[in-house]
């Protein structure tokens, strides 16, 4: 599928010739030899199944629970949505303190001294010493 | 060579300045940590630190980036030792003897001699680096556009086949790679291709948000989706006079030094994953050529030395094909590519003329690393040892934090959190499929050099593809790319044969 997304976007391109290519061939290259390693991969792992006489189709199995990884990819996504609005140190704060309730540790007090303790380290090191110029946000932290 | 030692001692020079000293002591220190912490890998860790660099000279950042990569395979023996838990693959092998020994309440000896043979062998192979690297450098100027594509074809096959299960979904991954690193400005003409009209996107996805997505969120997310049982051992933390090995310890272990040594540095130059192999054929030799093999598995101090040994050497000696050609055989030094070139150092036959204080000032700064970490891994491993109490539900948080910190700090811009976010989920669930994140990040960083190199190749030749098969260099290349393709199909077929042939005997059996 992104094989051929990208052959397609690439022929959109000017493709030129082998002489003097132009900026969407080799990209199209590329959409076609990935379109061909997934038919061979495909193939291959059709083969093997028939082979095995187990139509078991291939699938991502969650070993343990999927929770956490979505909430820790939407706590990341919550960080990139409003640290331009609530300034560095108070998402450092809040991420933290989510994750460590995502992790299941239930001590409220000590999660809220983990994530008060790390936002202000990593205030200090990034914002104070080594002057990265973070977004303040609507707090001005 | 006499003409390299000289360049050597300039390099020392350049190392031994107090702010290369400093970098290369905290590059050790944070690589041990990394190595100690079980989950958080090399590749990782020097991903996730790459940004701290920016602000430092290109040599200092190389300085403590290879600090990190030799820090880590350091530190990576003592969760083997202590929790019978690998900090990283290399270290599996050491886990059999040592920590049969710690059990027995040698884990001391068995550590320091972990620390003595890295020593032995990082130094050794410094000076193999300082014999092998120029004279291949001189012979790879002979280079064109021509010869490096077939080289990088070369490189992504070999990458492909040495990484992950199969060498299909590798080459996948790869061209996936090589995809995403068209996005962006065309190198050739300038156009903007893939950008959808962000402005964002016309500088090309970076670089750093794939590495700390692929290797940091995706290691972090496949952590946090499995209880964390790791830790859960009991940790075996030995005192500082229990550390030091009984003469008849460094009598068995100083020839098994000796020969891991030279296994690992002539493993580390051919392309694969050199620390694994090198562990694995050091561990073998010293148990067959032993007097006492029964004593392999049950604490032999040889089993410990020869591994630990040959996994440094081959560490020093895989910079020779990263430094000198440009090409990387193994992740963490394709990790170590990219922050050369985010440096603006283009690694390759050109890189010790142009860049000597670079070149020469890392050689020697690993010899004094290896040092270091000699004197850091030998006093304070049972402090490293209490780093392993930290549970991992307030370590993984804070690396959270690094990575968006390190992330933001790259460009100062939130979009690059969200490239980091989508390679973060695209990296769990291609190691859910068992596709490794290594070839699409190498595709990324050579990606737009093959393009040129494919699109000059074609202009000199006239759009004749004979240019890549009619020069003896590049021919030979695609030769060994070619062998490399098809080798995996041969023990495929072989194996097929085999199992066909033992279902026929059990049926004939039955």
């Amino acid at each position: 599928m992104f094989g051929a997304l990208t052959g397609v976007l690439s022929l959109k391109m000017p493709i030129g010739s082998f002489r003097d290519a132009g900026p969407g061939l080799f990209p199209l290259c590329l959409g076609l030899l990935l379109m061909l390693l997934a038919g061979g991969f495909t193939l291959g792992a059709f083969l093997r199944n028939r082979r095995a006489q187990k139509a078991k189709a291939a699938s991502l199995e969650f070993g343990g629970s999927a929770k956490p990884v979505i909430g820790f990819m939407a706590v990341i996504g919550f960080a990139a949505a409003f640290l331009e609005y609530l300034g560095y140190a108070p998402t450092a704060f809040l991420v933290v303190l989510a994750l460590l309730q995502i992790l299941g540790s239930k001590k409220w007090r000590w999660n809220l001294l983990i994530a008060l303790a790390s936002s202000a380290v990593s205030h200090f090191v990034f914002v104070r010493w080594l002057q990265i110029p973070f977004p303040q946000g609507w707090l001005g932290l | 060579m006499l003409e390299s030692l000289q360049q050597l001692a300039g390099g020392f020079g350049i190392a031994t300045t107090v702010p290369n000293l400093l970098y290369c002591l905290l590059g050790a220190i944070v690589g041990t940590l990394i190595g100690v912490l079980p989950g958080i890998g090399p590749i990782a860790g020097i991903a996730l630190l790459i940004p701290a660099t920016f602000s430092l000279n290109p040599t200092s950042a190389i300085i403590m980036l290879a600090g990190i990569y030799y820090g880590a395979m350091y530190g990576g023996s003592t969760t083997s030792i202590l929790l019978n838990v690998p900090g990283e693959t290399a270290s599996v092998i050491t886990c059999i003897d040592g920590y049969r020994m710690a059990q027995k309440g040698r884990a001391g000896p068995a550590l320091a001699i972990c620390a003595i043979g890295s020593f032995i062998a990082g130094t050794l192979g410094i000076f193999g680096l300082v014999a092998f690297a120029p004279p291949l450098a001189r012979a790879a100027l002979a280079f064109g556009p021509a010869e490096y594509f077939s080289l990088m074809v070369f490189g992504f096959v070999v990458l492909s086949n040495v990484t992950g299960t199969s060498i299909l979904k590798s080459l996948m991954m790869a061209v996936i790679g090589l995809i995403v690193g068209t996005i962006g400005l065309d190198p050739v003409k300038g156009d903007a291709r893939f950008t959808f009209g962000s402005m964002s996107l016309l500088s090309g996805i970076e670089f750093v948000g794939v590495a700390i997505g692929l290797f940091g969120i995706g290691e972090v997310l496949s952590n946090v989706e499995k209880p964390a049982e790791l830790l859960e051992g009991t940790v075996l933390v030995p005192r500082l006079r229990e550390l030091f090995p009984t003469r008849e310890d460094l009598r068995k272990s100083i020839k098994a030094i000796l020969r891991g040594t030279g296994i690992g540095f002539g493993v580390g130059l051919v392309p694969g994953p050199a620390p694994v192999i090198a562990t694995y054929s050091s561990y073998m030799v010293e148990k067959r050529i032993s007097k006492h093999p029964e004593e392999f598995g049950q604490g032999a101090i040889e089993g410990v030395a020869g591994p630990e040994s040959a996994n440094n050497a081959a560490c020093q000696s895989a910079f020779i094909p990263l430094f000198v050609l440009g090409i990387p055989f193994a992740p963490p030094t394709a990790i170590l590519l990219g922050a050369l070139l985010i440096h603006g150092v283009t690694p390759g036959p050109m890189m010790i003329s142009e860049h000597p204080q670079l070149f020469w000032g890392v050689i020697a700064s690993m010899y004094i690393g290896n040092f270091i970490l000699l004197l850091l891994n030998l006093p304070f491993v049972p402090l490293f040892a209490n780093i392993l109490r930290i549970p991992k539900r307030i370590l993984l948080p804070l690396v959270i934090l690094f990575c968006v910190t390190g992330m933001y700090s790259v460009n100062n811009s939130v979009f690059d959190i969200w490239v980091m976010l989508l390679f973060g989920g695209l990296g769990f669930l291609a190691g859910k499929g068992k596709f490794e994140g290594a070839p699409l990040l190498l595709g990324l960083v050579l990606g737009p050099k093959m393009e040129v190199a494919f699109r000059q190749s074609l202009m000199i030749s006239h759009g004749d593809f004979g240019i890549f098969t009619g020069r003896p260099i590049s021919l030979a290349f695609l030769l060994a790319t070619a062998l490399f393709l098809v080798i995996p199909l041969f023990r495929l077929a072989y194996r097929q044969m085999r199992k066909g042939g033992l279902n026929k005997g059990s049926a004939a059996a039955g």
